[in-house]
């Protein structure tokens, strides 16, 4: 471990290694074993089977033969299946599409629980728990409710003479229903914006005020400014959700009606559990993983554009 | 520091060695389990009466758990120093099976669907039977016949035993038929009469809706339950069932059959949509259909204390309605059991399958709910006992579809198709569940993308 500071213009010699004393090696120590349970399970759980898959790239593997080598067989395969491209498709539009809604609703639902009203922790409560309802129950609710002959969301459009629509067994309707079921999930983000609004400095929009800004002006000069951190934060954990959603559509659709809701992983799945390709699906999961973190990287690039962090100029 | 200090546990040891003894219990927890006693296939038990422990594996439904409880205490009673434990793996069986496989830690014997195995097969996991057949003269066990065959050989090696099986018969709702004066479907029954019963008893009453016929409960990739319409004339749609390589699905039979009993039958109201189904309430269980092409599994929803209605159906069976070629292409599941390659107890998992397959194995299965494994066990041992359960008469119905019954196909590994669709076929289910595409315009569709799926197999295995 090396100590490198040093005051301006003082010519410093390169620093030896300094010997770490007998107290810090026994705090090393201590602190490599009280995190060893965590280091293991990363490494046995996450890490290897990281490696693992990429080993499987170049290898058809079956689970119950020996790994085979075929090398870049899985990717022309890829070229050749058309439900890659399908999975793509329908998972980016699942993502473009349903992380902005889901922004848009948990951020109006942040501020509106923002405002200082009667029983609001009974509201904060009732908006956060479907977050942390089991997904399996909350598609078999989800089910009822999309149901065009008796579910609920139906009935609702018909007091405004809309539908029926049949959601989740037409085509053109099964994703927007999935996102419509994705918002009443956005609880996790409500709360990140909340505590974000919680945090807006009461001087900067008093300052605002006194300058003669309207409540509006203050919202979209002061408060989202502050809040941008915020919303990138949501953004990049929506996205990156969005990309991995699995459970409900496994549950709800298992990927059709004609493969309209055959999400990137639901194929990965599909592929290793059902297909016995294990090699192949490693390779969809890696490309995937490539995709998440093109997007990330893309996002992290912009963000200097619109992203305000207090103190850096 | 005083020397009684310095004897005391500090706070940062105390926590230390509990970090350890935490680290240590998970290590421990993660180790392999402590193999089992190493027994000779040969069947030696030796002189130190060493306990031979096997594993069984069940289908993962309520009454199997029961069934095999039953099942291994009977072979356990008869056969000291052995102990056969039940495992069943609820929530995707064949994914933990293959799980297992890959962890080296699979069941000796385990059970399987007749369509679902031949992969297993192929990779030499399951053991081929066909010496120990030979060797006990069990031939018996396998009635032979085209199905039989279908779902328990592979490449020539017998890997599977029919231990139960599941007739598709048609049930249907007597009260209802005689409620409109239709009379009961006799055997012989023909297409078109079966096309005339569904829309005689289709109607509206009290604003109820009543259904002449409800395609299946399980309603996306209903491809298996569909051959018997679809093959009524003879056409079969593949060159052969076993590993096709020639798809003829553009045809005019299974046009015309899809289109009325799916399409037609949805758009008219003569058939709850699958919306309706998923609703729940819509069923021959709940008196509101009055047929459908079901399996011996569906009966306890219908009479005794788990059906869904508190009077249960009043209800009976029949052999589904042919067409002119006058044979019964209905699907007869065959599910039995299957010998791991890395058990070593081989003989001993032989010796508990011929026990299931006797007699006594046979009665505990019907006993449980389950229907025998071969036409005559169904006909001399599973009748009487359903049919004294439940309530109907016809008994044997189901054992002579299982006389003439065949499979939709069967693949080894790699495809995306199986007895129930998957793939481009379950597309074409959803195109005339949802009614977008008409029969005859999404097979046109079909038959390339299910050819491009045959040609893409063969070719993964060249």
């Amino acid at each position: 471990m090396t100590a490198t500071t040093s005051a301006p213009g003082i010519q410093t010699q390169p620093q030896t290694r300094r010997r770490m004393s007998a107290a810090q090696r026994r705090d090393l120590r201590d602190g490599l074993l009280f995190t060893s349970p965590f280091i293991f399970g990363v490494l046995a759980l996450w890490v290897g089977p990281m490696l693992y898959s990429v080993f499987l790239i170049l290898h058809r593997w079956n689970m119950l033969a020996p790994p085979r080598f075929i090398g870049t067989g899985h990717f022309e395969r890829m070229l050749n299946d058309p439900l890659v491209g399908k999975s793509l498709v329908n998972t980016a539009y699942y993502t473009f599409v349903g992380v902005p809604l889901q922004l848009v609703v948990a951020f109006a639902l942040a501020v509106m629980l923002n405002q200082q009203i009667r029983g609001l922790s009974v509201y904060r409560t009732i908006y956060y728990l479907p977050s942390i309802t089991p997904a399996v129950a909350f598609a078999v609710v989800w089910v009822q409710i999309l149901n065009p002959e008796f579910g609920v969301l139906n009935e609702v459009l018909h007091w405004f003479g809309l539908g029926p629509i049949n959601w989740l067994f037409e085509p053109a309707w099964a994703k927007p229903a999935l996102i419509i079921m994705s918002l009443w999930l956005t609880g996790f983000q409500m709360i990140i914006f909340l505590a974000g609004l919680q945090g807006v400095p009461k001087e900067l929009e008093e300052a605002a005020e006194i300058d003669g800004a309207n409540a509006w002006r203050r919202f979209i000069n002061v408060t989202i400014p502050i809040i941008s951190p915020i919303i990138f934060f949501n953004m990049i954990i929506g996205i990156i959700g969005s990309f991995q959603v699995f459970t409900t559509v496994f549950i709800m659709t298992d990927g059709g009606p004609q493969n309209a809701t055959l999400f990137m992983v639901l194929y990965i799945y599909r592929n290793a559990f059902e297909l016995f390709r294990m090699g192949y699906a490693a390779s969809l999961a890696w490309i995937l993983f490539l995709i998440i973190m093109a997007f990330t990287a893309i996002q992290f690039f912009f963000a200097n554009r619109w992203v305000y962090y207090e103190g850096r100029l | 520091m005083s020397s009684s200090q310095q004897n005391a546990i500090s706070r940062r040891s105390f926590l230390k060695a509990s970090a350890m003894a935490a680290g240590g219990a998970l290590l421990a927890a993660c180790a392999a389990p402590a193999a089992a006693p190493a027994g000779d296939s040969g069947g030696e038990a030796g002189a130190s009466m060493e306990m031979i422990e096997m594993r069984l594996s069940a289908w993962a439904d309520v009454q199997d758990a029961v069934v095999y409880e039953n099942m291994v205490n009977a072979y356990m009673a008869q056969n000291e120093g052995v102990s056969v434990s039940v495992e069943q793996y609820p929530g995707g069986y064949y994914e933990k099976i293959q799980a297992n496989f890959a962890a080296d830690d699979s069941a000796d014997v385990l059970y399987f669907q007749g369509w679902i195995w031949q992969a297993y097969a192929e990779n030499q996991v399951i053991y081929d039977m066909s010496d120990y057949i030979a060797r006990d003269g069990a031939d018996d066990f396998f009635p032979g016949g085209e199905n039989y065959d279908n779902q328990t050989l592979w490449q020539g090696g017998r890997y599977m035993t029919p231990t139960d099986t599941g007739s598709l018969v048609i049930y249907y709702n007597k009260d209802l038929f005689d409620k409109k004066g239709v009379a009961h479907p006799q055997p012989g029954w023909k297409w078109e009469e079966f096309q005339q019963i569904i829309q005689d008893l289709s109607y509206e009453e009290d604003g109820t809706k009543f259904y002449g016929w409800g395609q299946a409960q399980g309603w996306n990739g209903a491809y298996g339950r569909s051959t018997t319409f679809m093959r009524r004339n003879g056409h079969i749609e593949w060159d052969r069932i076993t590993e096709p390589t020639e798809a003829y699905w553009d045809n005019e039979d299974i046009a015309s059959a899809l289109q009325y009993l799916v399409y037609d039958a949805i758009a008219n109201d003569w058939s709850p949509g699958p919306e309706v189904v998923e609703g729940g309430g819509v069923g021959v269980d709940t008196g509101r259909v009055a047929m459908y092409l079901e399996g011996p599994w569906v009966m306890p929803r219908l009479q005794g204390e788990l059906a869904t209605t508190e009077e249960g159906i009043n209800f009976d069976v029949i052999e589904a309605p042919t067409g002119t070629a006058d044979t019964n292409f209905t699907f007869g599941h065959v599910h039995g059991h299957v010998i791991t390659s890395p058990s070593m107890y081989k003989d001993e998992g032989w010796d508990l399958i011929s026990f299931i397959l006797g007699e006594e194995g046979q009665t505990i299965i019907a006993n449980g709910g389950r229907m025998c494994g071969t036409p005559d066990n169904i006909a001399n041992i599973w009748g009487d006992i359903a049919s004294g359960v439940y309530g109907f008469e016809n008994t044997d119905a189901f054992a002579n579809t299982m006389r003439e019954s065949s499979i939709s196909v069967i693949f080894g590994e790699g495809s995306q198709l199986q007895a129930y669709g998957g793939g481009p076929i379950t597309v074409l289910w959803d195109k005339l569940l949802g009614q977008t595409e008409s029969a005859a315009e999404a097979l046109a569709i079909a038959q390339p993308e299910i050819q491009t799926h045959l040609d893409q197999y063969w070719a993964d295995r060249a």
